[in-house]
């Protein structure tokens, strides 16, 4: 295992406090780069590092960065996105529970590359106990002078605020987080613009995921090389993720890009769970398409492999199902949780999520009709591409990657088949 | 199913093309020209190709939430479909709008609508004129997979006294939010809920609003209907006639429904996406929408009365009109035709106005025929005095830079003066200064906002004109010298200002008007674009500063997101006056402009006003002969005063819809039409003549007023040569009236409203100091002891304009609705949302 966002972790949260957060390598980042860098010198270096967005969509973040404009008539923002709602992942809630100063430096760095004097960091409701953690963090970094006016005499001002999000997944998209954030209703916003340049009240804005912010210490630390030599050539680093499901030791690990899937659920998390068969996985959270066993032993944790088996390393939850699941619930689960979240702007997730869960629950009660398994990946199509936000794909990959893969489990469940399946048995 | 060249709704964006940039796109293969920044879908539109749509809405923000619009753009390539309606044209590009993919989506999109919708278009009042269903006819399928047994069903409910709400049917668009919010400023109905659930609702169960109706016309389906409406008539009986709606000066055209001989709703627009074409694009206000049903109360006159002793009895047209002719006959040879005054009502057509002030001068021989209006009325007569000031339309208002806006509340008084206004601040980013003693809801989007002593407004003008009198002005309007230095400031540095000014601004201070434009001249081109831009760079600081409580900050109210996509305007091309100033006095009645216009008042003769008249009745005025006015209920707490002098006269004639206060005194009544059974012209507070058209036949035997007038005429000897024709009588106005010269019935029915440009004021008339000293005298008079005091005036607000119109206080039901039973205003009808 190679330690760099999880390097404090060993320490139970005890490097929550700033005095043991710098006893352990903590705040040396800021300095070095008040001191050594030039604003866009950081970004140069986070480019070099190929660090990819870290939320779901593995935007390279060194070039996101770079789209924000240098002059502005507004002022620019940085928002940390917390809001980790995706199914499967928790690894933003351990990094910020464990840690919280690693991701406040990192925020405090990558605001003076924006050259931005506001930032937030947007949370998860349900993380109400870590917000006061992490209020508590940005308490004893003010008192320390690493956040509020010319910090640590450079100059650079820069505040930060914990605002709590109320529940919403959509939230977690990035355009609808800075709607809440600006206290309206949660909804996902048109892009273009995008917030890199009209972003929170109207100002450029930067978003990014928790982990992705939480990298850029280290980052100036031992430099953009030693952080991509962490990985493989295109996905640099390390990456963390949360493992979920049919294994022996579920939890938050943190492997280097490129490594074996089938290794982490063997090695790390002690294989499955009373040594069932895999039967399938999902490796980024609910809404990326799901793999059967064969796909899960080509694939290496990275973003052109997971390309490759026609998935996505999304969220990075991993969520490892064995031979006794039945996907057709799994999946009927992972529908209702998008009919339930999609925020009702647009008019392909809001019905189409309704519709294919009334579907699924038909399908719940073995009374699935004849062309109901062909209607739900046709619903399906009609979602994917044509929504407002990504939400609206993210309800309709799962569902058509499970048909394509594990079909029988929901043919089981048309009326017609069940009784020639009877027929066959008698 | 549109026609090929459908254009802009508004009919002006082929005239658009004329002034500005174009660029060259190509639409499945075709290549078309459109305005450069123009909406893809509007564009498509304009040259012939519809695309289906449901949130999108000319004017209002886009939405891009129904994706029925969606395109595929091949250059510059766009892997993914794209919205038209959030796409600004660019030259070169190409788009294809009817591949089988697209096709395919929009079925889609249609079949998911439908997946949950009620589909009872049988008993939906929206059906006939239904967006979903035209669409659906269009570009959806015939078949849907869904089922129609797991539905998730909702209540209908009334959510206001004028608006019902039937959840099931709607698409979620947001039309009528973004029309509360945008157009009205109001914000009453809001989304509730989430995914699937949504739904559009008040905020508290019963929506609480300025009853516009806007929503419910912009609404697609049945979701949203008028409730005096309601299971009263199919759209496809309905005969719409478009006509101009009769209750402030503002006069917005009005689509009248009516079915056989009844006049059954108006709307602005239907669901055809049809209007009526006039000044007020898609909007309507509470009473130019829902006040229709007076014209059929059961209160109207049918038939002519006539004096017995105590009683008016009901006699026929002949007796009636023998009767009076030979009274005024009698009375005239006996005291002279001086002794017999002329008084109309300002809401009745040019025609009627000109008839009178005719029989007054050809007939009776008087020099007294005045329209009715209060000594607390706009003083035209000032205003006019030295020549005509360039006078605003709407459309002035809505490119203004800067809007002073002195006295009145057009919230209540003139709506759509009040929507303009907001329209301009919105999407034009306006600079709006309000100058006021009562609080209106319109301060809340003035840059700044003057809160003066009650009758102080003439010292506002005399800051403007004198700087040497402007802490005096300040004392007097009980405001801070610095800040009337500011409001001095943005006014000197604007390039195009309308002044909108109402009853409060007097003698004097109305006058002196006239002297803006020499006192501050006008910027060059260059520096007032500067200025503009310099304020639009002030708006986005003020971001900055958004914790402010003190004014709603750009980012709360974004105005500066609306001025990023200039794309939004209506497509009305920008103004050019000669002059940095205009003028829009907001006169009170429908056809204040229009009545002076064609000379019904006593000035240049030297005879009295309608007050003057009343008041010597008895003495030198013995008859009076009053058409369409209420005289004793407009008496202001001085009804049984008008009634003892009205009980002095030896003769009444009045005409009228009702048996008012008024008429009940007369010896003879004449029934007349409403504006729904009268043809003839009007003229707005923007000087823009304007077309009325009949709608449905006279009720009962009402005939229109001039009829009835040249009845009169006829049988007292003299032909005013009409021979029956309204048309006749337009011309001998056209050929009379300045500024009314070309103009013809049949123009104006093509033309729509038109601006009737009287000269400017001379200036070197004008003696500036003789004016500024009556103003100094007049401002002087201001008692500085009594407080500005907002509280004890809001209680006077918000009446006044239904106020005026007794007809339809008295006899409408639909401004005081009856819940229907069952209904109850504190608890509407629950929602029920489904788990
Ligand atoms: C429906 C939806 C939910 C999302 N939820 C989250 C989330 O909970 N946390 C997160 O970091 N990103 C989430 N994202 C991704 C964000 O939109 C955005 O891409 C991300 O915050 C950018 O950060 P990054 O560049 O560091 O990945 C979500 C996206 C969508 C479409
Ligand atoms: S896809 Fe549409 S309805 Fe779904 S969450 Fe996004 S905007 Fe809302
Ligand atoms: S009637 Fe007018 S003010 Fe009332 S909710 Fe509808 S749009 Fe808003
Ligand atoms: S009520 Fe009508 S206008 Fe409003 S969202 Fe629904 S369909 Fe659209
Ligand atoms: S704003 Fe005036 S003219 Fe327009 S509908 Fe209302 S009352 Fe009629
Ligand atoms: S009209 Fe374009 S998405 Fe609705």
């Amino acid at each position: 295992m190679t330690n760099v966002l999880t390097n404090r972790f060993h320490l139970k949260g005890a490097a929550c406090d700033i005095q043991v957060y710098e006893q352990h390598g903590g705040y040396k980042a800021l300095p070095k780069a008040l001191k050594e860098f030039k604003p866009e010198q950081i970004t140069e270096e986070v480019k070099k590092s190929v660090l990819r967005g870290r939320g779901g969509a593995g935007f390279p973040t060194g070039m996101k960065w770079s789209f924000v404009p240098k002059e502005s008539k507004r002022p620019k923002y940085l928002v940390c996105n917390a809001d980790e709602s995706e199914p499967g992942t928790g690894k933003d809630r351990d990094l910020m529970r464990f840690d919280p100063h690693q991701l406040i430096e990192g925020m405090i760095i990558a605001g003076y590359a924006l050259s931005s004097n506001t930032s937030y960091i947007y949370i998860r409701g349900e993380y109400w106990y870590i917000k006061e953690i992490l209020e508590k963090a940005v308490a004893q970094a003010y008192a320390k002078g690493y956040l509020g006016k010319n910090i640590l005499g450079s100059g650079f001002d820069h505040d930060l605020y914990v605002h709590p999000g109320a529940g919403a997944y959509i939230c977690g998209e990035e355009t609808a987080l800075l709607e809440s954030l600006e206290g309206k209703r949660g909804h996902p916003r048109l892009k273009p613009p995008f917030p890199a340049v009209v972003g929170l009240y109207g100002g450029p804005t930067v978003v990014n995921n928790v982990e992705t912010l939480a990298v850029v210490p280290h980052i100036i630390l031992n430099g953009g090389e030693w952080y991509k030599a962490l990985g493989t050539e295109k996905s640099g680093g390390t990456k963390l993720f949360t493992v979920s499901g049919h294994v022996n030791r579920p939890g938050n690990y943190e492997v280097p890009m490129g490594y074996p899937l089938m290794s982490l659920i063997n090695n790390e998390c002690g294989g499955m769970l009373g040594g069932r068969k895999l039967k399938a996985c999902i490796p980024g959270g609910s809404s990326v398409p799901i793999l059967n066993a064969e796909d899960c032993e080509k694939m290496t944790l990275d973003y052109e492999s997971a390309a490759s088996v026609g998935t996505m390393l999304g969220s990075g939850g991993v969520i490892v199902m064995d031979e006794t699941t039945d996907i057709f619930e799994t999946t009927r689960n992972v529908t209702h949780f998008y009919k339930h979240e999609s925020c009702g702007w647009c008019t392909p997730c809001r019905e189409g999520t309704r519709w294919l869960y009334k579907v699924f629950e038909r399908m719940h009660r073995y009374e699935g009709r004849p062309g109901d398994v062909e209607l739900l990946y046709d619903l399906a199509d009609k979602i994917l591409g044509k929504s407002f936000c990504a939400l609206g794909d993210a309800a309709a990959m799962p569902v058509q990657s499970a048909i394509k893969k594990f079909r029988e489990d929901f043919e089981r469940r048309i009326k017609h088949n069940i009784v020639q399946i009877q027929k066959a048995a008698d | 199913m549109r026609s090929n060249n459908a254009g802009c709704r508004f009919g002006v964006c082929q005239r658009k093309t004329d002034f500005m940039e174009t660029v060259k796109l190509t639409i499945n293969g075709q290549e078309v020209t459109a305005p450069k920044g123009e909406l893809l879908i509007e564009a498509c539109e304009m040259n012939g190709v519809y695309l289906p749509r449901f949130c999108h809405y000319r004017g209002l923000t886009p939405q891009a939430s129904c994706r029925m619009c969606v395109v595929r753009v091949d250059n510059p390539k766009i892997p993914k479909l794209q919205t038209a309606c959030t796409m600004p044209v660019t030259d070169g590009m190409a788009v294809t709008t009817d591949s089988q993919e697209i096709e395919d989506v929009r079925a889609a999109m249609i079949e998911f609508l439908l997946s949950n919708h009620p589909v009872d278009c049988p008993v939906c009042d929206r059906a006939g004129e239904c967006e979903l269903q035209d669409q659906t006819y269009g570009f959806g399928e015939d078949r849907t997979r869904s089922q129609y047994d797991d539905k998730d069903n909702y209540l209908e409910r009334q959510i206001s006294p004028f608006i019902y709400n039937d959840p099931q049917r709607c698409v979620t668009c947001k039309r009528c939010t973004r029309v509360c919010e945008e157009w009205m400023d109001e914000n009453a109905i809001t989304v509730l809920n989430r995914g699937a659930s949504t739904v559009i609702s008040a905020f508290s169960g019963w929506v609480e609003c300025s009853d516009c109706g806007n929503c419910v016309d912009v609404c697609p389906t049945g979701t949203l209907l008028h409730v005096p409406y309601k299971y009263v008539a199919r759209p496809w009986d309905l005969k719409q006639t478009p006509t101009v709606c009769n209750f402030c000066s503002d006069g917005c055209s009005v689509l009248a429904g009516t079915r056989g001989e009844n006049l059954i709703r108006n709307v602005a627009r239907d669901g055809r996406g049809r209007t009526a074409g006039g000044i007020n694009h898609d909007f309507l206000c509470s009473l130019g929408r829902y006040t229709v049903d007076f014209v059929h109360s059961k209160d109207r006159l049918d038939r002519p009365m006539i004096r017995r002793g105590e009683h008016l009895i009901p006699t026929t047209w002949d007796d009636a009109l023998q009767h009076v002719a030979q009274r005024l006959g009698e009375l005239k040879a006996q005291h002279g035709g001086d002794s017999v005054g002329v008084i109309s009502a300002a809401r009745l057509l040019n025609e009627d106005q000109f008839t009178l002030r005719k029989f007054a001068d050809d007939v009776l021989q008087t020099k007294h025929a005045e329209y009715y209006h209060d000594d607390d009325e706009i003083d035209l007569a000032s205003f006019f005095r030295y020549g005509a000031p360039t006078i605003a339309t709407q459309a002035h208002l809505q490119n203004a830079d800067t809007i002073l806006l002195i006295g009145s509340d057009p919230n209540e008084e003139n709506p759509l003066t009040a929507f303009s206004i907001r329209w301009a601040v919105r999407q034009k980013a306006a600079r709006l200064i309000t100058v006021n003693a009562m609080p209106s809801r319109l301060e809340r989007q003035a840059n700044i906002s003057l809160r003066v002593r009650e009758g102080s407004e003439g010292a506002f003008v005399q800051a403007l004109l004198d700087d040497a009198k402007l802490n005096d002005a300040a004392a007097a309007l009980g405001v801070k010298a610095e800040d009337l230095q500011a409001v001095r400031k943005a006014v000197a540095e604007s390039g195009r200002v309308v002044v909108v000014f109402g009853d409060e601004l007097r003698g004097a201070a109305v006058e002196a008007l006239a002297l803006l434009e020499s006192a501050l001249a006008a910027p060059s081109a260059e520096a007032a674009d500067a200025a503009k831009k310099a304020y639009i760079d002030a708006l986005q600081r003020q971001v900055k500063s958004s914790n402010s409580t003190q004014k709603p900050s750009i980012n709360e109210n974004p105005y500066t997101y609306i001025v990023e996509h200039p794309t939004l305007e209506v497509g009305a091309e920008p103004v050019r006056t000669e002059t940095k100033f205009s003028f829009l006095p907001l006169v009170r009645y429908s056809n204040t402009m229009g009545a002076g216009l064609v000379g019904m008042h006593s000035d240049d003769k030297g005879g009295m006003s309608a007050h003057a008249m009343i008041n010597a009745a008895g003495g030198g005025i013995k008859a009076l002969f009053i058409a369409g006015e209420d005289v004793v209920s407009k008496a202001n707490g001085e009804a049984s005063r008008v009634s003892t002098q009205l009980a002095k006269l030896d003769f009444l004639v009045v005409q009228d819809m009702f048996l008012t206060e008024t008429a009940k005194l007369a010896d003879v009544v004449f029934p007349v039409t409403s504006y729904a059974e009268a043809q003839g012209t009007q003229v707005n507070n923007g000087m823009q003549i304007q077309f009325v058209r009949r709608a449905i036949p006279p009720v009962g035997q009402a005939r229109p007023d001039w009829m009835v007038v040249n009845q009169l005429a006829k049988l007292m000897g003299v032909d005013f040569g009409y021979q029956g024709q309204l048309k006749t009588i337009f011309k001998q106005i056209a050929d009379a009236v300045p500024g009314c010269a070309g103009l013809s019935h049949n123009l104006l029915v093509n033309e729509g409203a038109t601006q009737i440009s009287l000269p400017q004021p001379e200036q070197s008339k004008i003696n500036r100091a003789d004016v500024l000293e009556r103003l100094a005298g007049q401002v002087a008079k201001i008692n500085r002891n009594v407080a500005v005091d907002a509280a004890a005036l809001t209680a006077k607000a918000g009446t006044r304009l239904k106020q005026r119109y007794p007809q339809i206080t008295q006899h409408s039901e639909m401004l005081t609705p009856e819940l229907p039973q069952g209904v109850e205003a504190a608890a509407p009808a629950p929602l029920v949302f489904p788990a």
